[in-house]
């Protein structure tokens, strides 16, 4: 961490801090710190090393980026023992946590994505596809995430480089828009920080 | 064991507070930020009894050549910013009934005379001393000392229980004696499993006296070759060796720039025979690195023994403070996994 003031931010995966960067702007996101924590279930291990770092009363605020899943309950619950390990230090910094697509509905930083892609034809294309192939996700656990990963491989595959993945997909023509108004309430959590 | 420190104007260190030591202790941070220091001072404090010597034993370390009745160029670089007469003090709690604290102050009121026989002089002037206060549930006071005529240091029959490994290479004739011991009790393998590692071509370790008078540690690399005289081995060999000799010997094992000499393939192997001995025996043991890869294999160690006894400590110092943070090894695994930078 650098010997300056900044945000804190940890976010679950590299797909969440690719999307929170192109979210945020380049100016927002310079004022940004950020880690990854390779997966939630490091996600609290993470912000205590975080916590430790004697650089870390530098930040003045702390924010978690995190997926709701399938269990808003639990996602709120590792978001509460996340922040219980961000503000073990005792200093009146500011903490908060932002939870994909609404803190409540079953979903992703996908759910988000899909929803802001910019080819309205080629969405509906892809809705007809996944119709067509009878909604395979529907009874899996995770359904949602599920859904709304399969949703975006396809339609991002379809785009003129179809390796990209979404995090990646901001710049290209009919990807994903980061200035889309489902965007906004992360772009706020992030302006906070 | 030693759970929790306070260190105060001891070197450079001015004020540094560590709690939640464990039974094997990894030191990290920067050059200058206090490690062996912080080490010095929990050797310094491990009973109530012997502070003085081992302040002086720490202290030949680093000023070897330079005459111990010399209070300026010998002691004063003891006190944080030379400052003799502002003290310094060490403080330790842990499984003792009461924390043993031990103040080092150049005594303001006139040195007596140095009366009784010392080592280097009797019946000659002191031109100083140094008081140590000894708390641990009650209190006392001892001095060490100096003048031109030499160096009174207080009566200490010593404990033994405490070893320091210094950074280079130095197989002493206390580590000899300590094999002797070790290999008249039919004890010599278990130190030899783990030579292999550095070594695989060890078949064993003998004690010749090839002058009649003094003992000498010798290799056998294949049963029937002649004997390699151990200062022949190469460094990282020779600092396994007094490494292990200490380990299954002593109390607690200090351990400055652990990973020295060693080739990082065996560091893993080196951290899971401290793991094992250290549970098995009770010691308690404090290191010091440089090195990731010896961070990473001390972790890869404990976990896979599911041994929880480990601790990486990194110090850091900003603004002239000195500050710690202890990880413990699920934090040190986490920290590994996701690329997290503990060395400072």
């Amino acid at each position: 961490m650098p010997p300056r003031p900044f945000g804190f931010l940890l976010v679950e995966g590299g797909d969440e801090q690719g999307v929170c960067a192109a979210v945020a702007g380049p100016i927002v996101w310079g004022g940004l710190w950020c880690w990854n924590a390779q997966g939630r279930d490091k996600l609290v291990r993470e912000a205590a090393l975080a916590a430790k770092d004697p650089n870390f009363s530098f930040a003045r605020s702390a924010g978690i980026v995190l997926d709701v899943e399938d269990d808003p309950a639990a996602a709120h619950a590792l978001a509460a023992g996340a922040l219980a390990a961000l503000g073990g230090t005792g200093t009146a910094r500011a903490l908060d946590a932002f939870l994909s697509p609404d803190g409540m509905s079953h979903g992703s930083i996908e759910t988000l994505c899909r929803r802001a892609v910019r080819d309205a034809a080629l969405a509906a294309c892809v809705d007809a596809l996944v119709g067509c192939a009878g909604h395979p996700h529907a009874s899996q656990r995770n359904a949602q995430v599920a859904a709304d990963k399969g949703w975006l491989k396809a339609y991002l595959s379809m785009l003129a480089d179809p390796t990209l993945r979404f995090h990646q997909a901001f710049s290209t023509a009919g990807g994903i828009d980061p200035a889309h108004p489902t965007f906004d309430p992360l772009r706020a959590f992030l302006g906070k920080l | 064991m030693i759970e929790a420190v306070t260190v105060e104007r001891f070197r450079g260190l001015r004020r540094l507070g560590v709690e939640g030591l464990g039974r094997v202790n990894l030191i990290v941070g920067k050059n200058n930020c206090g490690k062996t220091a912080l080490m010095e001072a929990l050797l310094i404090a491990q009973t109530a009894d012997g502070g003085a010597s081992r302040v002086y034993f720490v202290q030949s370390l680093r000023r070897s050549g330079v005459a111990p009745a010399d209070f300026d160029r010998f002691w004063r670089p003891l006190f944080w910013s030379q400052d003799a007469d502002g003290g310094f003090a060490i403080e330790v709690r842990g499984s003792q009934p009461a924390p043993i604290r031990l103040d080092f102050r150049r005594s303001a009121s006139p040195p007596p005379m140095l009366t009784e026989p010392t080592a280097f002089a009797a019946g000659a002037p002191a031109t100083w001393a140094l008081d140590v206060r000894i708390a641990n549930g009650g209190e006392r006071t001892e001095q060490v000392l100096g003048g031109p005529a030499g160096l009174k240091l207080p009566a200490f029959a010593g404990s033994g229980r405490e070893f320091w490994i210094a950074p280079n290479k130095n197989v002493s004739a206390t580590d000899i004696a300590l094999f002797s011991t070790l290999k008249q009790a039919g004890r010599e393998a278990e130190l030899l499993g783990i030579l292999r590692e550095v070594d695989n071509r060890v078949s064993g370790l003998e004690i010749l006296a090839p002058t009649g008078t003094v003992a000498e540690l010798f290799v056998r690399l294949a049963p029937d070759s002649p004997l390699l005289p151990i200062a022949m081995m190469g460094d990282g060999f020779q600092r396994c060796f007094e490494m292990t000799v200490s380990a299954v010997t002593c109390g607690v094992l200090f351990v400055d720039e652990l990973d020295n000499g060693l080739h990082h393939s065996i560091l893993e192997s080196v951290w899971r025979w401290l793991a094992v001995v250290s549970s098995k025996r009770g010691i308690q043991i404090f290191a010091t690195t440089h090195s990731e890869e010896c961070i990473h294999a001390a972790s890869r160690a404990f976990t896979e023994l599911k041994d929880d006894g480990l601790r990486v400590i990194r110090l850091d110092r900003r603004d002239g403070e000195t500050t710690a943070a202890i990880y413990d090894r699920e934090l040190v695994e986490t920290a590994a996994e996701t690329g997290v930078e503990l060395r400072g």
